[in-house]
């Protein structure tokens, strides 16, 4: 266990993070838009939970709600058991060190006129975590954590490449040794190559550091690598959801079927998805019907709950929830 | 077709294209793959013409539709980029002028490349790729349709205009996976339809599975591999392209295990340019820059990864 | 096989960048040069400012009055060179007060938002819609009159402008993305506001700050010119101008040399302010 955390994390609590039956609603242009519906999930301590779903799905919401960016209309967000509306209100910067962040895009997210070495510091300075010569000696050691070279220290972020920026990201976020990690698509605005090396670090910090995370992406393969659970997000809420290996190897969803067969290209085995229209989303019954392949009548009125099928893997599908029925399909 | 490009923007040490030749059949599909910084897009721009005034260009043949254009005018580039040469850019979002309809937008594209008479068809194609109702949706502006409908789009107006070369630089990366293949089926499509020699940019090999014939990878500006698509994906020899298949997350992969990635590595003045992050790297490489040699089904500018490939079969 | 070279065409951009370097050099020079007449007076000035000398009365520009004397026979050059204290020292301070107040306001103004944001933004739109000069005349004439009156009356004007153009930076710094990241660390508003909005409000605000330093002197001798302003025998150039109008046809220096100072000053101050937005802004 690393020192200097600050919620050593409860040993009769199972669960890191919980949300019950989340809600989020925009109001945009052209009318409310419902982000989340009835989400619900839960990360245990020191797990990687992928989050997968395309964009307009919510799982960004999610990140933001996480981090208090953005506040739930409905629902539970529970981390270590007390709502983080709670944690914001009287114990701010206890939540803060605890729960830490990457960001999509690596140069945004730092401020450009500030130097590597700053930028790094900022979080000890902060939370007033030792004095300046300290400090100093903690930011090289973060730096040699996330694989910097520390003659970037006094460099201005435009000086970086990508791969480096992301980085000192999450060089940042390391410093405070949060309990949980969230990633909203770390990866996917660097280079293929520079994808693995940051992939591979996340890895290892999950690893070294039996930091938990919350990996969210859009990539069914980059989030199966990573995640020992796997939830697949559509159209604001949970339809699948299950073990890492079992959830990409034998998907029980049409839409996560759609998302391995959209992925397993590479291989040779080329998919055929369907190009339908995207807005297209209906809203009562199952809200995949439209591209759905294997569709009954009992999909358009009626929405499937999310029913565990085997051993931690559930799905939110008439079809997949009914041996008869899927045997008929196939 | 294009043959021995350079491209040298001015304070840059290395051009940025070097030695390039390339030639698309109508009906072929070449994909160009590289990282940023690879010259895949200066490329892609001096085949449109559209590089900065800076930039200075040479090469020994430059055609297209067998028109020569090495000396072809900014005047005689508009022309083409009208009526023979369509471009389909990354950003959906940012191709389409915020403040006009899409059918006002659509309709000016159309007769400036001279089909005017053809909006029906190009309704009809819509319908085809996805895009119901395209009648009702074109009226809106183009922040009011999502990406993936802003891109069938550009590709059904890119195609219909009937162009010789159709560019299309990265054009899903900006895309979620599902919609991505979904336009890179259409795009697969559309081109065997139509009889026009397309390129596709990007740094995902991926998105060159689907729609490519022909591969081409460019790493510093130069080309270090190619081949046709099935060789250069399912036995590549060059290093650097056998590093970016390695480093790919995929399904059939063993799950929470460090990826083979490449170190990253700064670009040499003289010698092969992948040199400083090779693992098969010996003092030749360093010292002058390797020519493309058939191994394999490929052609690769490597020879030590030639040689020990002929060795082991 | 032909091999066609296509020559660089000429480079427009980095010349005009070349030419804007050459206007902020020449700039800057000069205003370390007024610097030294605002701080050093006496070291440059060849006479007095005050020293009255009745019959040397407006001698024309000569040897040992290089600008001429003034109905007092005092010498004009060494009392333009003492006024640079007064004249620019006093934009300067009304610039500084406008800028420190209206960074903290308007900052305010666009962190917290909401009810708080729209009063204190509506009390600036009632400061902006005085005319200026009534509204400074106003306050100079019942503060009394005298340079110390004119400078807060002219701050008073001032800050205004700066609190919303700051609040329109920072509402849109704010919503950049950095600004999120420096949130899920924890940072408290003070220190996002201090670390991470107002250091990039800072290349916007130079140039404005430059450009308004000019328009304060031009404020200052329209001020003198109705009667506000530095009382006699200070030698303020805006004063000086307003003192020679009677004598503008018998001894043409005592007007041209304070206003042709005036009026590069100003024109330094606006060039510089224009060379610096262009390299902002490229």
């Amino acid at each position: 266990m690393p020192s200097g955390r600050v919620l050593d994390v409860d040993r009769d609590v199972t669960s890191l993070l919980e949300l019950t039956g989340v809600d989020k609603t925009f109001v945009t242009d052209r009318g409310p838009v419902r982000a989340v519906r009835r989400m619900s999930m839960v990360v245990g301590k020191g797990e990687v939970v992928g989050l997968v779903g395309e964009s307009g799905s919510g799982k960004s919401t999610i990140a933001n709600l996480v981090l208090g960016l953005e506040h739930a209309d409905a629902g539970r967000i529970r981390f270590l058991g007390r709502d983080v509306g709670e944690w914001l209100d009287k114990e701010e910067a206890r939540y803060r060190q605890a729960v830490q962040a990457v960001f999509q895009h690596p140069f945004q997210a730092l401020d450009s006129r500030k130097r590597v070495g700053w930028l790094v510091a900022e979080p000890l300075v902060i939370h007033r975590r030792g004095n300046s010569k300290s400090r100093a000696e903690r930011v090289r050691e973060l730096m040699a954590d996330v694989h910097l070279d520390p003659s970037l220290v006094d460099r201005y972020p435009h000086q970086l490449s990508g791969g480096q920026a992301q980085r000192v990201n999450i060089a940042r976020a390391l410093a405070l040794e949060p309990s949980l990690l969230v990633c909203d698509e770390p990866v996917s605005a660097l280079d293929v190559s520079v994808q693995a090396q940051i992939l591979n670090l996340l890895l290892e910090i999950n690893r070294e550091r039996s930091m938990a995370m919350l990996f969210i992406s859009h990539s069914l393969p980059v989030v199966r690598h990573l995640s020992d659970r796997i939830v697949v997000m559509y159209a604001g809420t949970a339809v699948e959801e299950g073990p890492g290996g079992e959830v990409s190897d034998r998907p029980t969803h049409p839409y996560t079927q759609l998302l391995v067969s959209a992925a397993s290209v590479v291989t040779g085995d080329h998919g055929q998805p369907r190009g339908t229209m995207r807005e297209a989303i209906p809203s009562v019954g199952c809200r995949f019907v439209p591209r759905c392949p294997v569709a009954i009548d009992r999909c358009s009125s009626e929405e499937p709950s999310l029913d565990e099928l085997a051993e931690g893997h559930s799905s939110r599908c008439w079809v997949a929830s009914d041996p008869a029925l899927r045997a008929e399909v196939g | 077709m294009v043959e021995d490009l350079t491209v040298t923007y001015p304070g840059a040490g290395r051009p940025a294209v070097k030695g390039v030749s390339l030639e698309i059949e109508s009906g072929r599909t070449l994909a160009v793959v590289g990282e940023s910084g690879s010259g895949k897009t200066t490329l892609a721009l001096a085949l449109a013409g559209l590089l900065d005034r800076r930039a200075r260009r040479r090469a020994s043949r430059l055609e297209i539709n067998g028109e020569n254009l090495l000396a072809a005018r900014r005047r005689r580039w508009r022309q083409l980029r009208r009526t023979d040469i369509s471009f389909i850019f990354q950003s959906p979002i940012n191709s389409w002028n915020p403040t006009r309809t899409m059918i006002a937008q659509v309709r000016d594209a159309m007769s400036a490349a001279g089909h005017a008479g053809r909006m029906p068809e190009l309704l009809d194609l819509l319908g085809r790729v996805g895009f119901e109702d395209p009648e009702r949706r074109l009226a809106d502006l183009p922040h009011q349709l999502s990406g993936g409908m802003l891109q069938r789009v550009s590709i059904a107006v890119a195609v219909i205009i009937e162009p010789a070369l159709l560019i299309a630089d990265e054009p899903t990366s900006a895309l979620d996976s599902t919609v991505q293949s979904e336009i890179l089926a259409i795009l697969a499509e559309l081109r065997s339809e139509a009889d026009l020699a397309m390129l596709i940019i990007s740094h995902d090999l991926s998105v060159v599975a689907r729609v490519a014939d022909d591969v081409m990878v460019l790493y510093g500006g130069k080309v270090v591999e190619q081949g046709a698509q099935a060789a250069v994906l399912g036995s590549a020899v060059h290093p650097y392209t056998r590093g970016l298949l390695d480093s790919v997350p995929r399904l059939d992969r063993d799950r929470k295990t460090p990826l083979p990635s490449m170190e990253p590595g700064h670009l040499p003045a003289a010698g092969c340019p992948f040199a400083p992050r090779c693992r098969l790297v010996v003092d030749d490489c360093r010292r002058a820059e390797p020519e493309l040699i058939p191994v394999d089904a490929t052609l690769a500018a490597c020879p030590p990864a030639a040689s020990s490939t002929l060795i082991a079969t | 096989m032909s091999v066609v070279e296509l020559p660089a065409t000429a480079d427009t951009t980095s010349r005009t960048r070349k030419a804007g370097r050459g206007v902020v050099w020449w700039s800057a020079a000069t205003v370390v040069v007024l610097a030294a007449l605002v701080f050093i007076p006496g070291l440059l000035a060849p006479g007095d400012p005050y020293t009255l000398d009745i019959g040397n009365r407006f001698t024309g520009p000569q040897s040992g009055n290089l600008f001429g004397t003034d109905d007092a026979g005092r010498d004009i050059l060494s009392r333009v060179i003492h006024g640079a204290r007064y004249s620019i020292g006093s934009a300067v301070l009304i610039i500084t007060v406008a800028v420190v107040v209206g960074t903290i306001y308007g900052s305010l103004a666009a962190w917290y938002g909401g009810i708080l944001d729209r009063l204190l933004m509506r009390t600036v739109d009632v400061f902006l819609a005085f005319p200026y000069l009534v509204f400074a005349m106003a306050v100079a004439a019942s503060l009394g009159r005298g340079l110390t009156s004119t400078i807060v009356a002219l701050s008073l004007l001032w800050w205004p402008s700066y609190a919303r153009m700051i609040r329109g930076q920072v509402k849109s710094i704010l919503n950049d993305y950095h600004i999120r990241a420096a949130t899920t660390l924890g940072a408290r508003r003070g220190q996002i506001l201090r670390w991470h909005v107002i250091p990039h409000t800072y290349s916007q605000l130079l140039v404005r700050l430059t450009l308004d330093i000019g328009n304060a002197l031009v404020a200052l001798t329209g001020l003198a010119f109705l009667g506000l302003g530095a009382t006699p025998p200070l030698p303020e150039w805006g004063r000086m101008v307003a003192d020679s109008k009677q004598f503008a046809l018998t001894a043409w220096w005592y007007a041209v040399f304070p206003g042709a100072v005036i009026f590069l000053t100003v024109l330094n101050f606006v060039l510089l302010g224009e060379a610096l937005r262009k390299r902002s802004t490229s």
